[in-house]
Parts: structure tokens; C-alpha cells; sequence
């Protein structure tokens, strides 16, 4: 059996001493526990390079180098757009879409933001949808639903091209390449664009002969006649007063007659005014000036 | 300097902050080791079964993530005499269970074994105003009691109340809520010697710690070895300690007598090491290897090398009998064991119904003690071992540490105590008010 000498252990206190067992006190508190245990070594890991890019040299080289292997992943030849393809829109329209992209291909897609793209092209006035997306084979690939002229609102100076709802699509400056769609005028005429449309699609030729439709004082329509007849639409309902007309011309045939004003403002009390010795002058003074 | 009556309310509430924080160390000054623990509380949830004690006798709540034990120093039978010493002792232990808990401690529950406790009964009785029994009735009963005339060196170190009585009836452990006229409660008072608890207290504030509770040794080594029934119908715990054994009476589940004998195991090393003439650390090791005290035909035939390093060859290798050994030992132990017997006398331990004895500490782990203690303390001995708490070391589940156990459960779950009641203020009352509003009436 091995003698344990006793007297060995007699030499070394083994108590702390005061500063230790404070020291030790202190190092295990809550705070400098995880101080010791998380950023301190942190700090070591992360010490060399903030060292490292306390230079200027240093940091640039460092940037230029992660800006190269940025470039040079997302130049792959697989991540490159080749061309642009655009679906649904007329050959102007196209030109302005190309315009308006400014695309110089071959571009990255990574350099591309598709969603900026499509508002880009929804900010011109013609496109009412518009669906970009990148298709296989290099292909940005966008996809636009025009808006359908469908009226022609005369200005001052030239047309503007409006859409069934009165959106606004192009202007023009004669009725050239738009002769097909109908004519409203009138101030204001563009906010109530709908009820045009409306009215339109109530006379749908079976009136010959509209010239086009007036906006008068913000509220109604008159319906202006090629002869220089006037038929004035109610506010509300015009419809039904169209309706009425033709019943009436239909039977009476009344709009073949020499009247110079079909007054329908009430539809309980229609008025039917009488041309004046200028006939066609006087009216053609009136539209938009007296509703 | 602490006034220990006066900071035992302040001492509660720096253990529940305590508490509140999770992190605690309980701490046995004893005269042969000093102990350790620490302890994480965790909240109720932790509670298996819904039913009202739990599992583990509801001590679930805690686990012990942290111990130390080391030899104790500057302390003689149960009391400081070297604070330098002493202080280096609470140190390594505790920096050592700091170290093993990874966390920093800041309360501490401490429990002395010295100071000669005394025990008193003390009674009180007074008409409760309300029908129903409240916490301040219960705080005015606790103040009516009639505090005996101790020295005045002495402070109470615990006033627990043991059974209240409403009405002719008795035997009430908890008489809130109840309906009654007439309150009187008896009380347990243990004092012990002022000098002891303030030097302890001072150790404990040179290592940068709060003291958040103290208790008696005797008390807690009580509550970790005694099983419930053995509280309920009566028992005494005696811990044989190095340096004093301490004895302590439960009944109904609460302690009603506690004392120290100044004798324990470290007299019989000392015996050991005059009578075989060795060092005191080759009679510890004696002891504890070969030690004994029913001696049988065997020992006569089992040899002891004595080893000793004197540079005297005869002196150094000597060869004794067990029995030797034991003729050493057995006078000793027998004399403890009378002496506690003489006290038990003193607190008339035979008037209780049940006369068990449960036998802990670390000198009740020297073979065949049961037997000379049937013999000398009754037929109902048994050797009681420290309840289980949750992650406590092995090394820690003996008899040994049952003080330190003790402790734990004590800081868990301490028992309701003179200071946790208020009585009734008796300067403020409607009368006075009506006098305030009065002098403002007259004046204004």
C-alpha cells in the first residue's frame, strides 16, 4: 500500500485568496459570463480583419475583388437576356415599349428588376395590363393588353384618343387613322367618358347620321345630327329618352321632319323646336352654349 | 454586528428575492466539514401530480446544481474560534460549488450546531375580537405569549408556533378561517448564543454574501431525516457530528426541543490518536476504515497496520487488533450516546407516544452503532439517511450531510415563524383617527 504523506498537503492553502475568490465572483456575474463567452471571442475572430480593412487600399481591393466575382456570376451565359419579345401590342405601341425600356442586350437578369420594368410600361398611357417575365432561352418577355380606342374626344386643338372608360390613350391630330370611332366634345367631356359610351351603344346605327355627342354644362349630352339636329339627353337616364326617339322616328319618322331642336331634358314634356330662317347657322351657334 | 431578532423578517424577504432570482446556496458550518450547496429553483410547474404534497414530498421544485465540501477549519465544536480560518473554509467551498454551478450566488442560508441551544415552551392566549380566526389574530396571539428571561447573550433563533387551541379545541396546526372566541397558541423559542450566529454572520459578509436565513442544526438535520410519520407521532434526531451532536424532538410535525451535547465524532479521533499515539489524520483514517464498536471473536483476529511517520521503526510499524481499536472507541461513543440519552431525560422524550430514534450524522456510520444505542437510548433506534432532492451528488446522499439536506428543504419550504405574522398595530386605531380630524376641526 502506497503512504500518503500528510504533511504535503499542509503546505498549500487551499482556500482562494480574497482577490481570487472575488476575481472569480465577478467573472461568473451574468453580464461578464456571456460577455466572456460570446463576444469575447467574437471580438478575437473578427479583430484580424477589422485590422485588415482599417486601410483604405485594403478595403477597396477587397471591394473590387467581390465586385468582379459579383459580375462575373451573374455574366454567365446562362443568367444573359438576349432579346425582347412583346406580346399584344400594336407596332407603335412596341417602338414606344422599346423606347421606353432601353434595354441594351445582352443584359444580365440579375441587373433587371422585373417589377420596375412592368411599371415602366404600365406608365404609358395606351397599356392597361401589362405581365413581364423571363423565358427560357435568354427572352425577356413581356406580355401588354392595350387599351381599345373607342372614342374620339374633339379639343381645341386636334383629338385625343380615349378608351370605352375614358381613359386617356393618345392624342392625335387629325381623325385620319380614327375616323371609325365616334366623335364627343364638350368641357368635361372626357370625365363622363362612360355614359357616352353608354349612349353609343344605346343609338348603335340605328340612328344614320350622329356626328357626335356634346357634353353640355357638366351634366348632359345632346346628340348632334349631320343635318345640324339637335337632340338633347336628359341627366338622368338618356337612354330611355333614345329609346323614346326612335320610337318616335320609328313611327313618325319624326326625325326626317324640319325641327331643329328635339328638347327630351324632360322626358314627360318633350320639346320640339322649329328651325329659325338661318337654319343650320343658329344651331350650330347653340351646341354647348345653352343647355 | 447583526441583531438576529431584528433582521429575521429582513432575512425572509432576502430569501424570496432570492428565490425570485432562482439561484440560492444553503451552507453547514460544521466543526469537521464545511458544506455547500446550491440550489435553482424552478417555478410550480414542475410539479408532476396535482394532488396537495407532489412528488418527492413536494421538494420537487429545486435541484442542486452545485456542491462543495471541504474540511472545515477554525471551528471547534460547532463554534468559530479562528474567523481568518473559517472564512478561507466558506470560501473554498463555496467557490468551488460556484464553480461547479457555473453561476454566482449572492444569498446564503447558513445553519449553526454550536452556541448551546436552548429550547422553551411558551404559551399565549388571548379573546379574538372578529368570529373568524385572521392572520393578525394569529400575530396577536404570537405576541401575547410571555417570553422567558434568557441571558442576555443569547437570541432567539427560532419561535415557531407548534399547536394553537380555539375554543377547547387543540391540536390546530393552521386555525385561520375558523370560527371561534378564545386563541392560544404554544410556542417552540430556541436561543442560542449571540456571539456564535454574529460570527458566523460576519464570515458570511467577508465572503460577499447576504445571509438570508439562519436555522439550528439539530432543526434541519431533523428535517431531512425524520420521515413524516415519525414527525407526526414522535421521534428524536440525533446527528452525531464531528465536533457536537445535536438532538432535536419532533412532534406533530413540529420541532418541540433542541439541544447540542458537546461531544462528537472528532473526541473519539483524538482518543484514537492518544491511545495508538498517531497523528489525528491516521486516527481519522482508522476510524473510518477499520472503526468499530461490537467487538466479536473476528476482531481479535483482525490486524491493523498502524503506519505512522515518527522515524522510529518500532513506533511506526505496529500492527493492533480490531478489537483493540474498538476498546478504544466504544467508551467514547457510549459516553456520547449517554449524554444524549441524559437529555432526551431532561426534555421528556418518554412521555411521547412513540419513541423512535433516528441516528445521523457522520459518526452514525461507524458499524454496529445501532446496536450499542438500542442499548443505551431504547429498542426504536434506527440509522437515518438524508432524504432524496433532485440532482443531489451521490457523495452527498450520506448520513454526513444530512445537515446540509436538511438546509435545502429548510430553504425551500421554511416553516412559518414568530416573525412571519404582525400583530395588530395597537397605536392605530378609529380612535385616533377621529382625534386627527378633531384637532383639524378645532384648529381650522
Amino acid at each position: 500500500m502506497q503512504q500518503i504523506n500528510f504533511s504535503k498537503f499542509r503546505k498549500r492553502d487551499p482556500a482562494p485568496s480574497r482577490f481570487r475568490y472575488k476575481f472569480s465572483r465577478w467573472m461568473l456575474s451574468p453580464l461578464i459570463k456571456k460577455a466572456v463567452l460570446y463576444a469575447l471571442p467574437l471580438f478575437i475572430i473578427a479583430s484580424p480583419f477589422l485590422i485588415y480593412f482599417q486601410d483604405q487600399k485594403n478595403k477597396e481591393q477587397a471591394q473590387e475583388i467581390a465586385f468582379d466575382l459579383y459580375r462575373k456570376i451573374i455574366e454567365r451565359p446562362e443568367f444573359m437576356l438576349d432579346a425582347l419579345s412583346i406580346e399584344g401590342a400594336s407596332d407603335s405601341l412596341n417602338t414606344e415599349i422599346r423606347n421606353i425600356l432601353g434595354l441594351n442586350f445582352p443584359v444580365s437578369s440579375f441587373d433587371l428588376n422585373l417589377a420596375d420594368l412592368r411599371e415602366l410600361v404600365l406608365s404609358l398611357p395606351p397599356v392597361e395590363i401589362a405581365e413581364t417575365h423571363i423565358k427560357g432561352g435568354g427572352i425577356l418577355h413581356i406580355k401588354v393588353n392595350e387599351k381599345t380606342p373607342a372614342l374620339l374626344l374633339k379639343k381645341e386643338m386636334g383629338f385625343t384618343v380615349l378608351s370605352a372608360h375614358g381613359d386617356y390613350i393618345r392624342s392625335v391630330s387629325s381623325r385620319e387613322h380614327f375616323s371609325n370611332l365616334p366623335v364627343i366634345t364638350g368641357v368635361g367631356a372626357e370625365t363622363a367618358a362612360s355614359q357616352a359610351t353608354a349612349i353609343l351603344k344605346v343609338i348603335d346605327k340605328k340612328l344614320s347620321q350622329v356626328r357626335g355627342l356634346v357634353f353640355v354644362g357638366h351634366r348632359r349630352w345632346n346628340i348632334i345630327m349631320t343635318s345640324g339636329q339637335i337632340i338633347m339627353l336628359p341627366e338622368n337616364n338618356p337612354e330611355q329618352a333614345i329609346q323614346k326617339i326612335l320610337i318616335l322616328d320609328k313611327a313618325e319618322q319624326i326625325l326626317s321632319r324640319q325641327i331643329a331642336v328635339f328638347d327630351f331634358r324632360l322626358p314627360s314634356r318633350i320639346t320640339l323646336r322649329v328651325p329659325t330662317a338661318n337654319y343650320g347657322q343658329t344651331n350650330s351657334e347653340i351646341i354647348g352654349v345653352r343647355n | 454586528m447583526i441583531e438576529l431578532y431584528h433582521s429575521q423578517r429582513a432575512m425572509r424577504a432576502m430569501r424570496s428575492a432570492a428565490l425570485q432570482r432562482g439561484v440560492i446556496a444553503v451552507l453547514d458550518v460544521g466543526t469537521s466539514k464545511i458544506g455547500c450547496l446550491i440550489l435553482k429553483f424552478e417555478g410550480a410547474e414542475n410539479r408532476i401530480d396535482g394532488d396537495g404534497v407532489g412528488s418527492l414530498a413536494g421538494q420537487s421544485g429545486f435541484q442542486v446544481i452545485g456542491s462543495a465540501l471541504t474540511k472545515s477549519r477554525g471551528i471547534e465544536y460547532g463554534e468559530i474560534v479562528s474567523m481568518p480560518e473559517t472564512e478561507r473554509a466558506i470560501r473554498t467551498a463555496l467557490q468551488s460549488a460556484q464553480k461547479m454551478a457555473n453561476s454566482r450566488v449572492d444569498h446564503v442560508i447558513a445553519c449553526v450546531s454550536g452556541g448551546s441551544p436552548r429550547s422553551y415552551g411558551l404559551e399565549g392566549d388571548m379573546d379574538i375580537k372578529s368570529e373568524i380566526v385572521d392572520d393578525k389574530d394569529i400575530g396577536d396571539v404570537l405576541g401575547a405569549c410571555i417570553i422567558p428571561s434568557y441571558e442576555i447573550d443569547r437570541e432567539i433563533l427560532h419561535a415557531q408556533p407548534v399547536n394553537f387551541s380555539l375554543d377547547h379545541r387543540t391540536g390546530l396546526s393552521d386555525p385561520r378561517g375558523q370560527i371561534g372566541k378564545h386563541l392560544s397558541v404554544d410556542m417552540h423559542l430556541l436561543t442560542i448564543k449571540e456571539k456564535t450566529i454574529q460570527d458566523l454572520a460576519y464570515c458570511i459578509k467577508r465572503c460577499d454574501l447576504e445571509l438570508a436565513g439562519v436555522a439550528s442544526s439539530s432543526y434541519v438535520s431533523a428535517l431531512s431525516s425524520l420521515v413524516e410519520d415519525e414527525k407526526e407521532l414522535g421521534a428524536a434526531c440525533v446527528d452525531l457530528g464531528g465536533g457536537s451532536t445535536n438532538i432535536s424532538i419532533f412532534w406533530k410535525k413540529h420541532m418541540i426541543f433542541a439541544e447540542t451535547v458537546k461531544m462528537g465524532g472528532e473526541l473519539v479521533t483524538r482518543d484514537i490518536s492518544m491511545g495508538l499515539q498517531v497523528p489525528l489524520s491516521a486516527a481519522e483514517r482508522i476510524k473510518t476504515r477499520n472503526g468499530g464498536v461490537l467487538a466479536t471473536g473476528i476482531d481479535d483476529r483482525e490486524m491493523i497496520e498502524i503506519s505512522s511517520e515518527t522515524g522510529d521503526w518500532e513506533l511506526d510499524r505496529r500492527i493492533i487488533s480490531r478489537s483493540d481499536l474498538i476498546g478504544i472507541m466504544r467508551p467514547r461513543i457510549e459516553e456520547i450516546l449517554e449524554e444524549v440519552r441524559a437529555s432526551l431525560d431532561n426534555a421528556g422524550f418518554d412521555d411521547l407516544p412513540s419513541q423512535k430514534i433516528v441516528l445521523t450524522g457522520g459518526a452514525s456510520q461507524v458499524p454496529g452503532i445501532e446496536s450499542l444505542a438500542n442499548k443505551i437510548l431504547g429498542q426504536q433506534v434506527r440509522l437515518g439517511r438524508p432524504m432524496r432532492i433532485h440532482r443531489l451528488p451521490q457523495a452527498y446522499s450520506g448520513p454526513t450531510c444530512a445537515g446540509l439536506v436538511g438546509l435545502s428543504l429548510f430553504a425551500a419550504h421554511p416553516q412559518d415563524e414568530w416573525w412571519d405574522f404582525s400583530p395588530r398595530s395597537k397605536n392605530f386605531s378609529g380612535q385616533s383617527v377621529s382625534r386627527v380630524f378633531r384637532w383639524f376641526k378645532d384648529n381650522w
